[in-house]
């Protein structure tokens, strides 16, 4: 167990460095996109209501009270949430070529270690999942944070105040943060499962090749069609015989079976098949 | 252990921030919008069964609730698991889908589509494969037996259609009718009736009940005055035909759209669907404009609503005897035109939502004679903080079992 989660500790330093240069780029976008946002909206009230002379009702009719909504919706603050989404979505690739096609061809080593070789394959989905789930609290705190600015920056008369359950109403935010805990394990589990698919494929490609490639695309795409098999099933072959409900068990059942399926596969392949 | 320093405090800090987030977001949800009916005068059991749908603004966030006496739901806060366990958003299905789950599998959830009485279930849609081919789908439940019939028949004379729909099913005498708009390929509407022998499982009618003629530079509308919700046994069927034609101007070079489209037709029909008789209802222009979808028939009289200076008054026809009777004048304060929200005639009674100064009232009021039932408030409670402001839209009132 130690040893596993040495690995883990391992591969977490490794991400360390563009770990903090993620966050940095989170906090820095996102203050300064609330100051920006608000500060805009405020010049824009003082020059109508003390250049122009309009009563500060009109102006409120015309532009609307500003709500938290107003910066959630723009480029500052989800724009590094994008790009630690395509980061991320990289270095599921680079955390498995890195050790091949880095100076030294460290996975050698790291398949030499007395452990069983899948702790390295899980140690590498762990760590992928502690990032993601770290970057989701950074979120969580920095929204807070980012209200109390918005609330200091903006006058009272001009604001819709919202709380924090409110804020994340957002469509794309409701994705990250979902209302209920259960439905927080059931995103992120799923979420999980295309990450080890993908891990798995990278591992076929590694194993065989050129070869590799097509059997690490016919494997995922075998994975996707079991995932998606209940609703597809049900949509064109049972003219939605089934209830929302029960097609979401049976969901549930091919999902962890493509989970399971692909930890098993990457199991074979990393302790007989890979090559380095 | 100073080694792992990193990773030890980004789990922790992780652990605490989502737990938190996470039992905090549970209390949360319980102090979430509710709206309680506050009695002013009258009986609660007229709220008993009652649902209304509508969408509450504040500042400038919406919310869409489902309201009844016990709770309101707000359907945009329903996690992922409620949102399956809904099946759909009528009452009427889900009731039809509580009760009769195997016999509801794979039917298209559209209240149109169904009938139900004390004996039986049916189901009716009409499945349009390509322009010449359209059928019926027909499935039927006797509740005591427990059997399912199920057939399919081809629509008969389909051809002309481009388009066809079902608006309502009915049964009577062993027949099943299906009563179906359908849109030509060449312009203009038709209302159909098909009678179908349930035992012999064949179409023995075919009537075409209303041809809308096709209008050149305009549109024509046939709606179904009738309960949207209801799936019950009814005598007749209301419609309006409604023919749109735009007027033309000479613009520079080509024609152009000029002002309002004028109403050329403007018919309200009714159906016997006992005798199968049709006749029209004749009178004045401003009389059949006013008739529209808050009107409603009831006890073989059509009741229709409207607002005048004296009040809120119900005007009254007899279609077996084809008289207009005495206007009944609800019991009701008025305040201004403008203020009423809502008017729905339903079981024989007339619902009323109105809005005063952000206090909206709800009235009951009995349809034969005027009477008041029921005199309430819609209390808002747990809006956001120091929010006053608030709009209420109702969508619908209806009756949940």
């Amino acid at each position: 167990m130690s040893r596993f989660l040495k690995l883990v500790n391992f591969e977490f330093n490794r991400f360390w460095k563009l770990y903090m240069v993620l966050m940095g780029v989170t906090i820095l976008s996102q203050l300064t996109g609330v100051i920006v946002v608000a500060q805009t909206y405020v010049n824009q009230a003082n020059k109508a209501i003390y250049k122009e002379l309009m009563p500060m009702r009109e102006f409120i009719v015309q532009n609307g009270k500003l709500s938290f909504h107003n910066i959630t919706q723009t480029l500052w603050f989800l724009g590094p949430i994008g790009i630690c989404l395509v980061v991320l979505s990289i270095y599921v690739f680079f955390i498995w070529y890195r050790d091949w096609l880095g100076k030294n061809t460290f996975i050698y080593r790291l398949l030499m270690l007395p452990t069983a070789r899948i702790h390295v394959y899980l140690a590498k989905a762990v760590t992928i999942l502690l990032v993601i789930l770290g970057l989701v609290a950074l979120q969580l705190v920095l929204l807070p944070i980012e209200n109390q600015l918005f609330i200091r920056l903006v006058p009272n008369d001009f604001r819709t105040n919202l709380s924090l359950f409110e804020i994340i109403e957002d469509p794309y935010l409701a994705i990250l943060f979902p209302h209920t805990f259960r439905e927080f394990i059931l995103y992120y589990l799923g979420g999980m499962a295309a990450v080890l698919v993908v891990f798995t494929a990278i591992l076929f490609e590694r194993s065989f090749r050129i070869k590799g490639v097509f059997w690490g695309i016919l494997y995922s795409a075998a994975s996707i069609l079991i995932c998606l098999a209940p609703i597809l099933v049900n949509e064109i072959f049972l003219g939605k015989y089934f209830y929302p409900m029960e097609v979401f068990f049976m969901e549930l059942v091919t999902g962890l079976i493509v989970l399971s399926g692909a930890i098993w596969t990457g199991n074979i392949l990393i302790k007989k098949k890979v090559r380095v | 252990m100073k080694r792992y320093w990193k990773i030890l405090s980004l789990c922790m800090v992780t652990v605490l921030v989502i737990g938190a987030f996470y039992t905090q977001s549970g209390l949360k949800a319980k102090e979430n919008t509710k709206i309680d009916f506050k009695k002013v005068s009258g009986n609660d059991e007229e709220v008993a069964h009652l649902m209304i749908n509508a969408d509450l603004e504040v500042g400038n966030l919406y919310q869409s609730l489902q309201i009844t006496n016990n709770e309101t739901i707000n359907l945009n806060s329903q996690s992922v698991f409620q949102k399956l366990a809904r099946n759909s958003t009528v009452p009427v299905v889900n009731h039809l889908i509580e009760q009769y789950r195997t016999f509801m599998r794979g039917k298209e959830v559209n209240p149109n589509y169904f009938y139900e009485d004390k004996e039986l279930v049916a189901f009716a849609a009409i499945i349009t494969k390509d322009s010449r081919d359209s059928s019926f789908d027909i499935d039927l439940l006797n509740k005591k037996s427990k059997e399912t019939t199920s057939f399919q028949l081809a629509v008969p004379k389909s051809q002309p259609y481009s388009w066809m729909e079902v608006v309502d099913v009915q049964v009577n005498d062993g027949n099943l009718k299906v009563i179906a708009r359908g849109a030509r390929a060449a312009g203009g509407s038709d209302l159909n009736i098909y009678t179908m022998n349930i035992d012999e499982q064949r179409v023995v009618r075919n009537e075409v009940v209303y041809t809308a003629p096709a209008v050149k530079n305009g549109w024509v509308e046939i709606s179904v005055i009738n309960d949207y919700y209801s799936i019950q046994p009814e005598k007749w069927l209301l419609f309006k035909v409604e023919n749109y034609e735009d007027n033309q101007a000479q613009g520079e070079g080509e024609m152009a759209v000029d002002g309002e489209p004028k109403l050329v037709v403007n018919d309200v029909m009714v159906y016997d669907l006992e005798n199968n008789q049709s006749k029209k209802i004749m009178a004045a222009d401003e009389v059949l404009r006013s008739i529209s979808n808050t009107s409603a028939i009831f006890q073989s009289t059509m009741y229709i609503p409207s607002i005048a200076a004296s009040g809120f008054e119900v005007s009254k026809y007899d279609l077996e005897k084809d008289k207009w009777g005495k206007k009944l004048t609800v019991d009701l304060p008025i305040h201004t035109d403008n203020n009423i929200q809502y008017i729905k005639l339903m079981n024989g009674k007339v619902y009323i939502i109105q809005a005063t100064n952000h206090h909206y009232t709800l009235s009951i009021c009995d349809l034969l004679t005027g009477k008041s039932l029921y005199e309430g408030e819609l209390i808002v409670k747990n809006t956001r903080e120091g929010e006053h402001d608030f709009l209420f839209h109702v969508n619908d009132i209806g009756s949940v079992q």
